[in-house]
C-alpha cells in the first residue's frame, strides 16, 4: 500500500497521468481520507480556472504583424524598392562633408591590414553556438523585412520614415543614421527581442543591388567591445562589431568593401568607434 | 518555403499567443514573443522534421525564447520573493470574488516562476502529455511533473490568499 499520495500524485492523477495501479491506490485513499479529497477537489478548481482564464485568448483577433511575420519569402534576396524619402531622426549633412575622406582612408587601411577579421571568427571573438544564432536570426530578420516589401508587411513596420507613423521612441543613444549619401533609403524599422536584450532593426535600400537592400541591427549587450569581424549566413553577408554596450549588425548583399565602408560611416554617425 | 509551413504556422497563432500571454502576462510582450518564435522558426525551418509534431516545435521554440529572456532578466530572483511572499487576507468575500474574475486568475499565474508556469500552460492550459511538454521544455517527465505540482499548489495559495491582486513582476516591468 502506498503512502498519503504526494501533491506531484495527485496532480498526476488529475491529469490522468498515473498507471493502474497508482489510480487505484489514489482513489482508495480518496475515499478513506477526507482531507485528501479537499485537496483534490481544490487543486482540481484551479485546473478548470486557469483553463477558463486563458481560453478567451482563443477567441481574439490575431495581429495582422503576427499573419505578416508567417508569410515570409527568406529564399529571395533580391528586391526593388520604390525609393521613398527618409526623414526621420537623421543627423544633419555637414558632418558628412568630410567623411567621404575618412570613408576612403579607413577603407584603404582595411585594405591593407584590417582583413584579418574577415572571412570568419577571429580570435576570442570567434563565434559561439548563440552568436551563430543570433547571426542566422539576424539575417531572417533582414529576409523577412526585405520581402515584406513585396506585400503589406511594411505597414506593420514600428519605424517609419515619416514622423507621424513612429509608432515607438528610440532610446536617447541609438539614432538612425543617414545613409542617403551612400544612395541608401530608409524604408522602416522595428524593435525585435535579441536574446531577451530589445534591438533595433534599421532596414535599407536603394536601386544599386551590389550595395542594397541593407539592415543594420543595434543591439544593447554586456558583452565585451569587439572589433568588426565579417560573417556569411545563407548567402547573405554580415559586418558586425560591438562597442560600449552595443551590438551593431551590417547585413546584406554588398561586399566586404562596400560593408566595410558603410560600417565607418554607421560608426562615425552613432559614436560607435 | 512550402506552404504547408506556412499555414500550420498560421494555424497555431491562437495558441501560440496563448500560451506566450501565460508566460509573459502582457499582450504586447506575448505578442512580440510568437512574432520573435515565428521568425525563429523561419530561419531554422529546416531543422523542423517532417512527421514530427509541429505544435511541439514551435512551443519549443516559444518556451526557449521566454526562458533565455527570463534568465537575461535575471527575475527569477525577484519572482521567487514574490513566491515566497504572503499577500491579502484570508477575507471568504475577497477570495470568492478573486476566484471569480479571471484576471485575477491571470495575474496569479504571472506571479509563478517562469518554469512552474510554463508547465502549467503547456499541459493544464495547452492539454500536451507530460511527456511531451517534457520534450517541449527540454527537461525529465519527473521535473515537469514536479513543477506542476508546485505550480498548482501556489497558484491555490495565492488564490486562496486573494489572488493575484498585487501584479506581476512581469507587468511591472512592462510598464517601466
Amino acid at each position: 500500500m502506498m503512502q498519503r499520495p504526494s501533491d506531484e500524485l495527485l496532480v498526476a492523477y488529475l491529469d490522468g497521468e498515473v498507471d493502474e495501479a497508482q489510480f487505484a491506490e489514489i482513489a482508495d485513499w480518496l475515499d478513506r481520507d477526507p482531507s485528501l479529497r479537499a485537496r483534490l477537489t481544490n487543486l482540481s478548481e484551479t485546473t478548470t480556472l486557469i483553463r477558463d482564464a486563458f481560453e478567451p485568448v482563443l477567441r481574439e483577433p490575431v495581429p495582422e504583424r503576427l499573419f505578416a511575420a508567417t508569410h515570409a519569402k527568406p529564399e529571395t534576396n533580391v528586391v526593388e524598392f520604390p525609393p521613398k524619402a527618409a526623414a526621420w531622426r537623421v543627423l544633419g549633412t555637414t558632418k558628412r562633408q568630410w567623411l567621404g575622406m575618412a570613408v576612403a582612408a579607413s577603407f584603404a587601411c582595411f585594405l591593407i591590414g584590417a582583413s584579418i577579421n574577415f572571412g570568419g571568427p577571429s580570435g576570442d571573438a570567434g563565434p559561439t553556438k548563440t552568436a551563430d544564432a543570433k547571426l542566422e536570426n539576424f539575417v531572417g530578420y533582414h529576409n523577412l523585412l526585405i520581402n515584406d516589401a513585396y506585400g503589406n508587411g511594411l505597414r506593420e513596420l514600428e519605424i517609419k520614415p515619416e514622423d507621424t507613423d513612429t509608432k515607438i521612441a528610440l532610446p536617447s543613444d541609438v539614432i538612425l543614421p543617414d545613409l542617403k549619401p551612400w544612395g541608401l533609403v530608409f524604408i522602416g524599422g522595428r524593435r525585435i527581442i535579441s536574446e531577451g536584450k530589445p534591438t533595433f532593426q534599421f532596414t535599407y535600400t536603394t536601386d544599386n543591388k551590389d550595395l542594397g537592400p541593407v539592415t543594420l541591427f543595434v543591439t544593447n549587450t554586456t558583452e565585451p567591445d569587439v572589433e568588426p569581424t565579417f560573417d556569411k549566413r545563407e548567402g547573405v553577408n554580415l559586418l558586425y562589431w560591438r562597442h560600449r554596450g552595443h551590438g551593431y549588425y551590417i547585413v546584406g548583399g554588398a561586399n566586404k568593401g562596400w560593408m566595410w565602408s558603410l560600417k565607418n560611416d554607421i560608426a562615425y554617425q552613432l559614436k560607435a568607434m | 518555403m512550402s506552404d504547408t509551413f506556412s499555414e500550420q504556422l498560421v494555424a497555431s497563432l491562437p495558441r501560440l499567443r496563448r500560451f506566450a500571454r501565460g508566460l509573459t502576462g502582457t499582450v504586447a510582450q506575448a505578442d512580440d514573443l510568437v512574432q520573435s518564435a515565428c521568425e525563429r522558426a523561419l530561419t531554422r525551418r529546416h531543422q523542423f522534421q517532417e512527421g514530427t509534431r509541429f505544435d511541439s516545435w514551435m512551443f519549443r521554440i516559444v518556451q526557449t525564447l521566454w526562458i533565455d529572456h527570463v534568465r537575461s532578466r535575471d527575475v527569477r530572483k525577484e519572482e521567487a520573493e514574490v513566491e515566497d511572499d504572503k499577500v491579502g487576507t484570508d477575507e471568504p468575500m475577497r477570495r470568492a470574488e478573486a476566484r471569480l474574475a479571471l484576471e485575477e486568475v491571470r495575474r496569479a499565474a504571472s506571479r509563478l516562476p517562469p518554469e512552474q508556469r510554463a508547465a502549467l500552460m503547456l499541459v493544464t492550459v495547452d492539454g500536451f502529455s507530460y511527456k511531451e511538454a517534457a520534450e517541449i521544455a527540454q527537461v525529465p517527465v519527473g521535473t515537469i511533473m514536479s513543477r506542476l505540482a508546485r505550480a498548482r499548489v501556489a497558484l491555490m495559495t495565492i488564490l486562496e490568499q486573494g489572488g493575484g491582486l498585487r501584479g506581476s513582476t512581469d507587468d511591472a516591468a512592462a510598464q517601466r
